[in-house]
């Protein structure tokens, strides 16, 4: 008895021991696992069984003054492949075969990936959208390729205009990140604040319920609302479009900006780019080039500078010699010094001389008596520098730095080239009578189009200067003002009585000066031209107009400049048209009101007659009346039909065809060429050939215009009684420069 | 102990028989219950009551089949309450699943939108209209002589504000004349 309870007493002892010895080895194991090797664990079991997703921002919208989605970002999908799970020949086969049809890849781009095995990730292509992503989708799934051939998120930035504004609005790289133009430079604000939503997954990988969620919302980039019209940018960007095919120019530049306030309506450089594909080159002569090329290292380095050169905001980052249109700013200063006035005189020989070096006069021989509204009128540089020795080298260079010439504008875009003393304009040591002279007419120094236009400006709006912006406001997704821009008033620079008479003077020399090529009829267009040779170029011109409107009440600024024009390089006749067919369309947009003279009046259209069903000789005499010519087709009693149509727009004795017949009515006419015709020749060439011509450009002003331009190209044909529009400008008295 | 304040050694009242006032519309009481002391019963140690075993047998079987049963209705009420806290989870789960499904399918339908109005908005520029209306149409833009401009403006006026009525100041024979009548 007493051995059994001694040994089961010794059996519970080591049992107990046993029990202890386990427990103390679980314990320290449980120790080591929590303690030692707690962290550790801790962040695989996080990794496993918690999703962090980022919540990318949405980038802000762009907008015009009027709210038009100039740019706007969206989701798209990306498809990458996991090369490593590539099993079989047969796979990366079917793998390069679907996905370089569904995506437009080349299969060898997509081979070459799919070979690299022991790489996890191979990007195939971005930014594609939902009905290629579908595609991509059905692709996987009917071939059993998922883990192996995926989609991720993406994000693409839309510009629905194409190379609208495209210098301006610059375009974003394929991270989403601005490289060029406003997306660049306001980058921080349109980029937003990125968010994370952490979950718990299930078995499947899954996020779990929200009580496992956090989350911490994405912040969207601010949107913009740029001072930008789309209209008056169409505008703009459609007459440049026709001045660089007509002048097979270089480059062709413009800015139109509201006087008072400095902001930019619109602003354009050709050629450009598109932002949706900004790598593409657009100019063909460029692109040729390009192409001939053998040396591929060579070629990959023009390719480069190419893009460069169509990114390049050319208003703001290229500086020129102003030439003529900075007589504008001479008289400005002699004006407010008090040292002339309108009765000023001087006579013109043809030359001056200053220092030890003559000046000469565009026109040979010189204008003879002249006063001082003839200086802009005539474009004489000789009265130009007399009027600048009179201001002397102090004042002149302190007028030159008032008007903002000696400094950057400060407009809100990248890339505004800053004007450096010794090298775009003479210091104030080194400025003597000598470069005075040249400076009198804009010559020996360098402004950006940018700088010319702010300070022509200043005299349109009463002598202020002002700070060019393109942005007018930030705003929320929700519309809210978070930050306004308001127009900054840097100095007054002349009074405004001197502001006055210099757009007296302006408005004369569109009027009748070299600047009648940018005469509106019913608006009253004040503006200088200039040409000016380029530095270093033999043969090469930049053709420039600066102008403003109504001369009266000005609202709105032009420049223009035609870079390298081909033949014909003078401001006068190269880029006075074009500014003046700018204000012929933005005037009337802006809800200006035309106030024409009684000459105007009477050479202004009028609107063909309703006659159609009307008696022939009834209808007759009623067009006859109505000012117009009668061509009837056909011998039938009645109208049946007319061209043009009852209440469309003709010239006045233009045309009117009256059909008689039904068979008759689809009769047509040959468009003559009216290229250098004069608007009689051309009025008598549309007559005969059943047409009507409407007349557009500086013909109502001047005795000797030629033909430059048709809306409808020479040789096509249209019904009898069509409309064509031709564009007039004269080529006297319109030059500016002698070279 | 109820205290005594007569004069009298002993308090007569005490041993007079008490009379009971009657109120004749109370219910009458209950006359009380004599207490019946229980017969005070020793069951002998010796002397065991006879039971029935099948009895015993029968009473256990239930008390365990009742014990059983709470046992049971326990279980089946954590079960079901288990169960239900399940199906909530697995539905929950199930219901975010779609939910995010479809929010992802939003988030791909607004992309969708967005990219669809680029492609409107690039159809209906004002480039692509113009040409249209030019080209196609055959229309021209109207020419700035056929808008004639109305002015609605009618001049200077002044307007005193409150509708105050300007009172005309009598003269000095009126108010004389008022005075004296």
């Amino acid at each position: 008895m007493n051995n059994q309870k001694l040994l089961s007493s010794r059996g519970l002892i080591i049992l107990a021991l046993f029990i202890v010895a386990g427990f103390v080895a679980l314990s320290g194991r449980l120790a080591y696992l929590q303690i030692v090797k707690g962290e550790e664990y801790k962040a695989k079991a996080e990794a496993q069984q918690l999703s962090d997703t980022v919540i990318k921002a949405q980038r802000g919208t762009i907008y015009d003054r009027n709210m038009k989605v100039l740019a706007q970002s969206a989701s798209v999908w990306l498809v990458y492949i996991d090369p490593s799970k590539i099993k079989t020949d047969a796979t990366k086969q079917l793998i390069v075969d679907g996905l370089s049809q569904i995506l437009e890849v080349s299969p060898e781009t997509v081979k070459k990936k799919a070979d690299r095995s022991h790489v996890g990730y191979e990007l195939i292509r971005g930014q594609i959208e939902k009905p290629v992503m579908e595609e991509v989708l059905k692709f996987i799934k009917d071939n059993k390729l998922t883990g192996v051939v995926n989609i991720d998120p993406d994000t693409k930035r839309y510009y629905p205009y194409s190379g609208f504004a495209a210098t301006v609005l610059g375009f974003t790289g394929k991270d989403d990140i601005g490289r060029a133009g406003l997306e660049f430079l306001y980058n921080d604000t349109l980029t937003g604040t990125a968010g994370r939503v952490v979950t718990a997954k299930d078995g499947r990988l899954e996020a779990m319920p929200n009580q496992y969620e956090s989350t911490y919302d994405a912040i969207p980039g601010t949107n913009l609302v740029l001072t930008i019209d789309e209209v008056i940018q169409y505008y703009l960007e459609s007459v440049l479009n026709h001045s660089i095919s007509e002048t097979n120019a270089k480059n062709v530049y413009g800015i139109v900006m509201d006087v008072k306030t400095s902001a930019i309506l619109a602003m354009a450089n050709l050629p450009d780019f598109d932002p949706n594909n900004p790598d593409i080159i657009l100019d063909e002569k460029v692109k040729q080039e390009i192409e001939k090329i053998e040396n591929e290292e060579e070629k990959s380095k023009a390719l480069l500078n190419a893009k460069y050169a169509q990114w390049r905001n050319r208003t703001i980052s290229d500086s020129y010699e102003p030439g003529s249109v900075f007589k504008v700013i001479t008289v400005a200063s002699a004006l407010e010094e008090g040292l002339v006035n309108g009765n000023f005189g001087y006579t013109c020989t043809g030359s001056i001389a200053v220092a030890d070096r003559i000046i000469r006069c565009w026109k040979h021989g010189g204008h003879g008596p002249q006063r001082l509204p003839d200086l802009l009128k005539n474009s004489c540089n000789p009265f130009a520098v007399t009027i600048a020795k009179l201001v002397g080298t102090e004042k002149y260079y302190e007028y030159f730095e008032a008007f903002g010439l000696t400094e950057k504008t400060g407009i809100d875009l990248p890339g505004e080239a800053a004007p450096a003393e010794g090298v775009t304009y003479h210091s104030k040591k080194g400025f003597g009578i000598s470069q005075l002279s040249s400076y009198a007419f804009g010559q020996s120094f360098q402004v950006t189009p940018i700088q010319m236009i702010t300070a022509i400006s200043a005299v349109a709006n009463g002598g202020k200067l002002m700070q060019p912006y393109v942005v007018a406001k930030e705003i929320d997704a929700e519309g809210k003002v978070i930050r306004e821009f308001t127009p900054t008033v840097k100095r007054q620079v002349i009074s405004e009585k001197t502001a006055s008479v210099l757009r007296g003077y302006l408005e004369d020399v569109v009027k009748t000066g070299t600047g009648k090529n940018a005469y509106v009829a019913g608006y009253h267009v004040a503006g200088k031209t200039g040409t000016s040779q380029k530095l270093g170029k033999e043969g090469a011109y930049v053709a420039s107009f600066v102008g403003f409107a109504p001369a009266n009440d000005p609202q709105i600024a032009v420049l223009i400049a035609v870079d390298e024009p081909v033949g014909e390089h003078g401001g006068g006749g190269v880029a006075a048209p074009v500014a003046g067919e700018v204000f012929d369309q933005v005037l009337p947009y802006l809800n200006i009101e035309p106030s024409y003279s009684d000459t105007e009046l009477s050479l202004l259209v009028s609107h063909a007659p309703n006659v159609v069903s009307k008696n022939i000789n009834e209808a007759k005499n009623q067009v006859s009346q109505a000012g117009f010519t009668v061509r009837v087709i056909g011998s039938g009693d009645t109208v049946i039909a007319q061209s043009p149509e009852a209440d469309r727009v003709i010239p006045k004795k233009g045309v009117v065809v009256l059909y008689t017949e039904a068979n008759n009515t689809s009769q047509e006419a040959v468009v003559p060429d009216f290229k250098g015709m004069t608007v009689s020749a051309a009025n008598k060439a549309a007559i005969n050939n059943g047409l009507n011509v409407k007349i557009a450009g500086s013909s109502l002003n001047s005795g000797e215009v030629f033909a430059y331009r048709q809306s409808i190209a020479a040789g096509e044909k249209v019904p009898l009684g069509t409309v064509v529009t031709v564009y007039f400008k004269s080529n006297v008295d319109v030059a500016d420069s002698n070279e | 102990m109820p205290s005594y304040y007569g004069t009298e050694a002993y308090d007569f009242s005490l041993f007079e028989p008490y009379e009971r006032k009657v109120n004749s519309n109370a219910a009458p009481k209950k006359a009380p219950q004599q207490k019946v002391k229980k017969p005070d019963l020793k069951v002998q140690p010796k002397v065991q009551k006879k039971t029935d075993p099948r009895l015993e047998v029968k009473k256990q079987m239930r008390t365990n089949m009742q014990k059983g049963a709470k046992v049971l209705a326990v279980m089946a009420v954590l079960f079901a309450m288990l169960s239900i806290k399940i199906y909530c989870n697995v539905r929950l789960d199930e219901t975010t699943r779609e939910i995010t499904k479809i929010e992802e399918k939003l988030a791909v339908e607004k992309s969708e939108a967005v990219r669809l109005q680029m492609s409107i908005d690039s159809i209906v520029s004002v480039k692509n209209v113009d040409e249209y209306a030019e080209n196609v149409l055959g229309m021209m833009k109207l020419e700035p002589g056929r808008e004639s401009y109305i002015n609605l403006s009618k001049g200077d006026e002044v307007v005193v504000s409150g509708g105050k009525e300007v009172k005309e100041e009598p003269s000095i024979l009126r108010q004389l004349l008022a005075y004296i009548f």
